[in-house]
């Protein structure tokens, strides 16, 4: 055996403990809990998950993409600033997003009194429980995964594909569709997949707003029917999806190679004017106002309503970035050598490194339960003696294993653009695999390990329900603060952490995009 | 550079939590900013250090579990009885010998089997529109099904646990095919969908989209201190029947506590004649010992017959209820 596979199998092996543990709930089923979810819901929230599945995976591909475009191959007025503040939104937690938007759309809100006081009627598709503002507000929490990917993969292109399809008579808009669009499909197909799976894990933000999803079936088996083994069956059925989606995704695109051309250079780009420009800036402008701009002013609004304990959120503070900062190196020393060795490999290999990016699709209160469980069988409960006293290892564990997939997404397409030819001649000119790992492959990989670094820190910034669980004492995050209050509807006061967590991850992310220039 | 980071990262994820003899150690679904306050008295008066986790009971319970005899909680404290009565199904709490507990809590307050107390009491109950609703035409939780009240009602999910402990004592009075009567009742009544949190429900009332709904009164108490002119009303709700249906929060010493003396002495001091005021009071809820002061707030809304039914049914009877309410077309 080659020891490169260890980059595929180790992580694979590590998914497994959580995955093998819910597995092993099938051994026997509770007939009556599953005929009664059957009967009443299991149809109808399978149906809510499709809609929002369908919607946030259409409009983050939209949104994601045209921002993306414009911003890596267009100018415009305002080009600059657009190019980093729409990566913004990335700093907002859904769930946060979710409950600024629950009282922004609630009956007595002035917009909805607003519009009754106008047309009559009340305007119920306004509401924060429908099914069309429910994508909505996902799909402004979760575009920037595409937008990011987009951006990198449009402006690795250079300019002579584009150049090419112009010269053999295709107009701009053709060659958009025809050449920029389909080369960057890998990166697009990367960031559609995130948002969709974050929307399928998600349990949060559904929750505050009202609209029931497969996820809910989770939650209701587990916390109101006192059933775990049902919902943890539940949620191997969620994993299967998405291995589904994974699977598919790739079967389309497979054979298809995608490799820079030689010497890509910074696009040149296309000047918009007139009504085209106004129409750019408008349209982001609206983005930037509805996903970052009014959220962050709601919450300002309430934070001066109370007098803020700063005393308690210093070190919450800490612990939200040393778990950020310690979570990010691990995730991507992981994943890294996955996305290089997971490239060529095949058959077995190929489906261990699936299975190992797998996590994500938990929901993070599945990932935390079904890891404890998969642990405690290890040992016999003394193993877990241990983990308890190694305090993080859990938690840094549960880390690795959600957020692999969005480590690998950021490094893939690097990876995926390193020609072989490239290797094959450092290799003929007696550069062994040492030296062609750090001379070749690292200063290609090196954007994508730096978004891959602040993409993963700024996601274990927002992660919630696994923080919650597997945290050791004293380890209360500023994730862990908001939980606290927002399941009492105490939004005035959760305002503060909230600031502060967007705070933190705003550096990160205009760091972020300031890089890919 | 190189060796600070691995000192750093080897010091973080290798440091050993300190214990020190007496400690108490709580894993708490209450919230923080509401028993803070009381166990840092609590240390200020014993000197006993309290140590604490706050998460949803289930998965509190869960880790519980998983964590076997190497625990180190000493208590469980949740916002439910429901909850508790799991954590005893799952065999996680110990039975406390105790007077004073026995004597402060009353009996439908805690469990018969002495593994958990009732610590405060959370009374739900029908509010009303002070614009557009009459008392007189409220009665009881069952009235609210009546034709009447079609296009009226606002109520919070019923995934919430408070909801499935009312559906519970429900069923334990009325019998199953009488209480989904009453519930497919309110449902037809809905004037909107089923809200996610009982302020949002008040807000709807006060915004005049619907005039009556069943909410935890502490949440009103909040909003009431805001704004004395609120306009939405308590309605002590089935005062000519079995009483107001409360819930309480609550805790059990743990089966693998190290320190189990330690956290019965805690308990009983919660429940204490120093404690009670500030345990129920910080959140407006109400004590379980008579004759505790209570807030002006609540003074205003007077006295009211609670419900004596023994709370372990929320529990007992808590996936009937839920599967009920699926049935019947409550979210």
């Amino acid at each position: 055996m080659r020891w490169s596979r260890l980059a595929i199998w180790v992580p694979a092996a590590l998914t497994a403990v959580p995955v093998l543990w819910l597995m092993s709930t099938w051994t026997s089923a509770d007939a009556e809990t599953w005929r009664h979810l059957w009967e009443t819901q299991l149809v109808r929230l399978m149906l809510h998950t499709a809609i929002l599945v369908i919607g946030v995976g259409f409009g983050t591909l939209v949104v994601g993409a045209a921002c993306a475009w414009l911003s890596a191959r267009c100018d415009y007025p305002g080009r600059g600033f657009f190019d980093w503040a729409l990566a913004l939104p990335l700093a907002i937690p859904p769930y946060v997003l979710a409950f600024v938007y629950s009282g922004a759309l609630e009956y007595g809100a002035p917009l909805r009194a607003a519009l009754r006081g106008f047309g009559g009627a009340d305007p119920v598709w306004l509401s924060p429980h429908h099914p069309w503002m429910v994508v909505l507000i996902l799909t402004l929490a979760l575009y920037p995964y595409v937008y990011l990917l987009a951006r990198s993969a449009f402006l690795r292109q250079g300019n002579a594909y584009w150049e090419m399809a112009r010269s053999l008579g295709l107009s701009g808009r053709q060659a958009f569709w025809r050449v920029g669009l389909p080369l960057a499909r890998p990166a697009l197909a990367a960031g559609v997949l995130l948002a969709v799976i974050e929307a399928l894990a998600d349990f949060g933000a559904v929750s505050i707003l009202g609209f029931d999803t497969f996820t809910t079936a989770i939650y209701k088996a587990w916390f109101s029917l006192f059933s775990l083994q049902t919902a943890a069956q539940l949620a191997s059925l969620l994993l299967l999806i998405v291995l589904l989606l994974v699977v598919l995704e790739r079967r389309q695109r497979r054979r298809a190679a995608y490799h820079s051309p030689r010497g890509a250079v910074t696009p040149h780009r296309h000047r918009l004017t007139g009504a085209a420009a106004l129409l750019a800036t408008l349209a982001q402008t609206l983005v930037l106002l509805a996903a970052i701009a009014y959220p962050v002013a709601q919450l300002v609004a309430w934070a001066v309503e109370i007098p803020p304990d700063l005393g308690a959120l210093w070190p919450a503070a800490r612990s939200s970035l040393i778990l950020g900062a310690l979570g990010a190196v691990l995730v991507m020393t992981v994943a890294i050598p996955l996305a290089l060795v997971a490239r060529r490999a095949g058959g077995w290999d190929r489906l261990a490194a699936d299975f190992a990016l797998l996590g994500y699709g938990l929901p993070g209160t599945v990932l935390a339960v079904a890891l404890l469980g998969g642990l405690a069988v290890f040992g016999d409960g003394q193993l877990w003696a241990l983990v308890a006293r190694f305090g993080l290892f859990a938690l840094l564990l549960a880390y690795l294993i959600r957020f692999l997939r969005v480590g690998w997404s950021a490094a893939d397409p690097n990876v995926a653009q390193l020609r072989p030819s490239l290797l094959e001649s450092a290799a003929a000119l007696g550069c062994g695999p040492l030296g062609r790992t750090f001379r070749v492959v690292l200063p290609a990989v090196r954007p994508g390990l730096l978004a891959g670094l602040l993409l993963v820190a700024v996601e274990i910034l927002k992660e919630m329900p696994a923080t919650l669980m597997l945290r050791p004492f004293g380890w209360d995050t500023l994730a862990v603060k908001l939980y606290e209050l927002t399941t009492e509807a105490e939004w005035e006061r959760a305002a503060i952490p909230a600031l502060f967590l967007v705070g933190l991850s705003v550096p990160l992310t205009v760091w972020l995009i300031r890089r890919g220039r | 550079m190189q060796r600070t980071i691995f000192n750093l990262v080897a010091g973080l994820v290798l440091s050993f939590p300190v214990y020190s003899a007496d400690e108490i150690v709580v894993y708490s679904e209450r919230k923080e900013h509401l028993i803070k306050p009381l166990f840092e008295a609590y240390t200020a008066e014993t000197g006993v250090p309290i140590r604490y986790i706050t998460d949803n009971a289930a998965l509190l319970i869960e880790r519980i579990a998983a964590e076997g005899e190497s625990t180190p909680a000493d208590l469980l404290m949740t916002v439910d009885a429901g909850n508790l009565w799991q954590a005893k199904e799952r065999g996680i709490l110990a039975p406390v010998e105790s007077e004073l507990l026995e004597e402060r809590v009353p009996a439908h307050l805690r469990d018969p089997d002495r593994q958990w107390f009732g610590l405060s009491q959370r009374a739900r109950t029908i509010v009303y529109s002070s614009e557009r609703v009459d008392p007189a035409e409220l009665s009881d939780y069952a009235g609210l099904a009546d034709p009447e009240w079609r296009g009226r009602v606002c109520l919070r999910t019923a995934q919430k646990v408070y909801n499935q402990s009312l559906v519970a004592t429900l069923i334990e009075r009325l019998g199953e095919p009488e209480t989904e009567a009453i519930v497919e009742g309110w449902v037809a009544n809905l004037a909107a969908p089923v809200f996610t949190s009982d302020t949002r429900l008040l807000e709807a009332i006060a915004a005049g989209q619907c005039d009556v709904g069943i909410v935890n009164t502490y949440y009103l108490g909040r909003l009431v201190k805001d704004d004395p002119d609120f306009p939405v009303r308590v309605f002590w709700a089935n005062q000519d029947g079995a009483g107001v249906h409360v819930n309480i929060s609550g805790a059990g010493v743990l089966r693998h506590a190290d320190n189990a003396a330690g956290a019965t002495r805690l308990l009983e001091w919660l429940a204490g004649p120093e404690a009670q005021a500030d345990f129920a009071g910080l959140n407006l809820e109400y004590p379980v010992l008579e004759a505790t002061q209570v807030d002006p707030v609540l003074e205003a809304w007077g006295d009211f017959e609670a419900d004596p039914v023994n709370l372990e049914v929320a529990g007992r009877r808590q996936a009937q209820a839920v599967k009920l309410m699926d049935r019947a077309g409550y979210r």
